[in-house]
């Protein structure tokens, strides 16, 4: 008895006790958007030389991750320390004092090779290094690309997202009046570098919507030629052009599959006037019809696994989205909303389903799920189309075109792309106007 | 016996007495059990006293939902409460003096905050260039407006009958502003992702999640030894301080716990994850290292926390939901 007594007394005073030094429990539910800033001391040189290519390399990685619009640069004039923070631990107290949250330090050595770069990002709040990095280039026309890729593993570093800057962007370069507009396929660098800039086509002819393969070299668009819109291809290293197919009507709304061997696209039958979805593959040439329906289908994308073609279809009276399996089978609705949808596009992250609609004489550019569900608009104005996703599925380009006036002019088109989250639109900027842009994979 | 005991310990005590007088050779039962009703006795009184505290808190409650108001809803919300306070002391005063030339200086100091007040509307309208809200601004300035020409009518039976139409009149104005608040709110902080189609759908859904919200922070603070306003406060430095990884893959799914233990001078000596095997996932890391970044944030060193209750809170153990911070359809 006396034990009994003893052991409930016991319990009863541990559980009433316990509980007066638990942890306490909070449940933080909210926070803020917006740019995390980023420290970028100057980048140290053994040389003149070296010193001028630490300071292009500073403003190019500094330039992209602002343009990116989840960082901002520290204003320069406010660092405390100014050591070559490659080679000594950061005084990372100085660094809080001016509330950067990261601390990238680099230097440049000149060798023989050609130059090599150290860097290494510190987290400032943590007071630890998070990443060190070192790359060599032979010579100095390859210093853009070094800056992009140092933004990349920065980026990638700090978000866990693929990074996007060492990437071109594929876009139509428009010219004149608007019913005597000259367009002309071009390629550049996705900061719109006006000295990478590149003209593909000589604008003879009409092109039109140009898709990158997920290989990177090739890229599909739709030309013009003797009145007759077909699909080509055209190889960016050795610069040969093909048409794809010997189709007796008209081939659109190219683009690669996954694996960069296949085409699918739509082809309009002269003889039935029904446009369906087609697969080839180019090594063999053997061209498969997936849809067999009455209704117009179009603007196929394959699913990044390429298991699944998410396309446009008019078949239930006004245009929607629906999916497919690579064989055909399997079509499903999902869109839900109402307006008239088109140009889906499925994220390379492989979660989201972006596409253009039009409600209420307004385009909107949003996203949704694979399954059609949790659709948002992320954009919406006078006139956007063809959206398209950037590399790591973060971000979304498209064009943007301006009334025009009854005299044939205004029109323009510009270039431009935002967040999925909604936020931080920017504009690309290019030589002349442009349209149906498409970014290209990692470098 | 056993059963006696616990029941009623006074019965207890008498037959432990008993014992004791009539049978002194049982004195060790007799200590036991009295050390035992010690033990009882002091958590018991510790309870009692946390207890205390507890029926302390709904009378606290109205006060500071004020203050959870001004600092989780949009600036415009804390000026509007600005600017009916103001309006309510005036009404006092002018109760009290009786004088026509008294009202007439009264009358021009209502204009002149009415003006006052314009100017602020005006200064918002600039910032957030919607039509909507300019809408409901102007409706703000009629029921002011009213106010003001049903003050001159009433003057003289002003004492007996004007505080009742008044204080309906403010309720409204309170009203305008509760409906205001879900936009905003729902714009800038709980939904992160921009929606621009259904924007102006979710008046009613907001509200509701919101309340709901509200009912959650109501049940975890009840739960905690700590006060509702001392959390509150703590959350609201928190939400300052962390800067969500938006767009994130998955990020509507995480849910990072944060184990830190705190200085007696209330800054964060360690913070560890709990889940640590999750780290490999680069998108939890993403979520997990902007938790961290958070609490080791110097907007939120020290942390807001009560210096006399430290017992309380050397240790935190922070949840951060990220799937609040989505609007899911």
């Amino acid at each position: 008895m006396k034990i009994r007594f003893l052991l409930f007394s016991l319990i009863f005073f541990i559980i009433s006790y316990t509980k007066l030094f638990a942890a306490l429990d909070v449940t933080i539910s909210q926070g803020k958007v917006e740019p995390t800033p980023i420290a970028i001391t100057a980048f140290f040189g053994d040389d003149k030389e070296a010193l001028n290519s630490g300071k292009i390399l500073r403003e190019i990685i500094s330039n992209n991750l602002t343009n990116s619009g989840l960082f901002y640069t520290v204003q320069e004039d406010l660092y405390i320390q100014s050591d070559n923070l490659v080679d000594k631990v950061p005084r990372f107290e100085d660094w809080k004092i001016i509330k950067a949250q990261f601390l990238l330090a680099g230097d440049v050595k000149s060798s023989a090779d050609g130059y090599s770069i150290r860097i290494r990002l510190y987290d400032v709040f943590a007071g630890q290094e998070i990443k060190a990095v070192k790359m060599s280039i032979p010579n100095l026309d390859l210093l853009r690309r070094l800056g992009h890729k140092i933004s990349d593993s920065v980026y990638e570093r700090i978000t866990g997202e693929g990074g996007y800057f060492d990437t071109r962007i594929v876009y139509i370069s428009e010219v004149g009046p608007l019913d005597k507009r000259v367009k002309r396929l071009a390629i550049m660098d996705q900061d719109g570098d006006p000295e990478s800039h590149q003209f593909l086509t000589n604008g003879k002819n009409l092109v039109l919507t140009p898709r990158f393969a997920p290989n990177n070299h090739i890229i599909t668009y739709m030309e013009y030629k003797n009145n007759l819109p077909r699909v080509y291809i055209y190889d960016l290293q050795t610069g040969v052009r093909e048409i794809v197919g010997d189709f007796p009507g008209m081939t659109f709304a190219p683009r690669f599959s996954p694996d960069s061997k296949s085409i699918v696209m739509s082809f309009s039958d002269p003889k039935t006037a029904n446009t369906e979805i087609y697969l080839m593959n180019l090594s063999t040439r053997i061209i498969k019809r997936l849809t067999n329906d009455p209704g117009i289908d179009t603007s196929p994308s394959f699913s990044p696994d390429g298991k699944k073609i998410v396309f446009n279809s008019d078949r239930g009276g006004y245009p929607r989205l629906y999916t497919m399996d690579v064989s055909g089978e399997n079509i499903r609705r999902i869109s839900r909303g109402k307006g008239s949808y088109g140009n889906p596009v499925w994220s390379p992250r492989g979660d989201k389903i972006a596409f253009a609609k039009l409600t209420q004489g307004l385009f909107n550019i949003g996203i949704m799920d694979t399954n059609g569900l949790n659709e948002r608009v992320v954009i919406k104005d006078f006139a956007l189309e063809s959206p398209a996703w950037s590399p790591n599925g973060r971000y979304l380009i498209f064009h943007r075109q301006k009334r025009s006036n009854e005299n044939g002019t205004g029109g323009e088109t510009s270039i431009h792309f935002i967040d999925i989250t909604g936020y931080n639109e920017r504009l690309i900027e290019t030589p002349r106007d442009g349209s149906d842009p498409a970014w290209s994979p990692l470098l | 016996m056993f059963i006696q005991s616990i029941v009623n310990p006074f019965i207890n005590i008498k037959i432990y007495l008993e014992d004791y007088f009539y049978n002194k050779k049982d004195s060790t039962y007799a200590f036991t059990s009295i050390l035992a009703h010690i033990i009882f006795l002091l958590p018991m009184m510790s309870i009692s006293f946390n207890k205390d505290k507890i029926t302390d808190i709904p009378l606290i409650l109205p006060i500071e939902m004020f203050i959870i108001e001004d600092r989780t809803v949009a600036p415009e919300f804390k000026k509007e409460i600005n600017e009916i306070i103001p309006d309510m002391v005036q009404e006092n005063k002018a109760e009290q003096e009786e004088s026509p030339q008294a009202n007439e200086i009264k009358n021009k100091e209502q204009s002149e905050t009415l003006e006052v007040e314009e100017e602020i509307l005006a200064d918002e309208s600039n910032d957030l260039k919607t039509d909507f809200i300019i809408k409901k601004e102007t409706k703000l300035l009629e029921v002011i407006e009213k106010n003001k020409t049903e003050e001159i009518n009433d003057f003289e039976v002003k004492i007996k009958e004007k505080p009742k139409p008044k204080e309906i009149l403010i309720e409204k104005k309170i009203e305008t502003v509760l409906k205001k608040k879900p936009k905003k709110k729902s714009f800038e902080i709980s939904k992160v992702l921009k929606d621009i189609e259904n924007e102006q759908k979710d008046f009613k859904k907001n509200q509701k999640k919101i309340k709901e919200k509200q009912e959650d922070v109501f049940t975890e603070q009840v739960a905690a030894s700590m006060t509702i306003s001392e959390v509150e406060l703590l959350k609201q430095q928190l939400y300052s301080c962390l800067t969500i990884p938006a767009g994130s893959k998955y990020l509507q799914d995480m849910v990072v716990i944060l184990n830190i233990k705190v200085n007696p001078d209330r800054t964060v000596s360690k913070a560890t994850i709990k889940d640590k095997s999750k780290m490999n996932d680069p998108y939890f890391r993403t979520a997990a290292e902007s938790a961290i970044r958070a609490v080791n944030h110097p907007n939120c060193s020290p942390l807001l926390l009560p210096e006399d209750k430290y017992d309380e809170w050397k240790e935190i153990n922070f949840t951060f939901d990220f799937s609040w911070m989505f609007d899911k359809n």
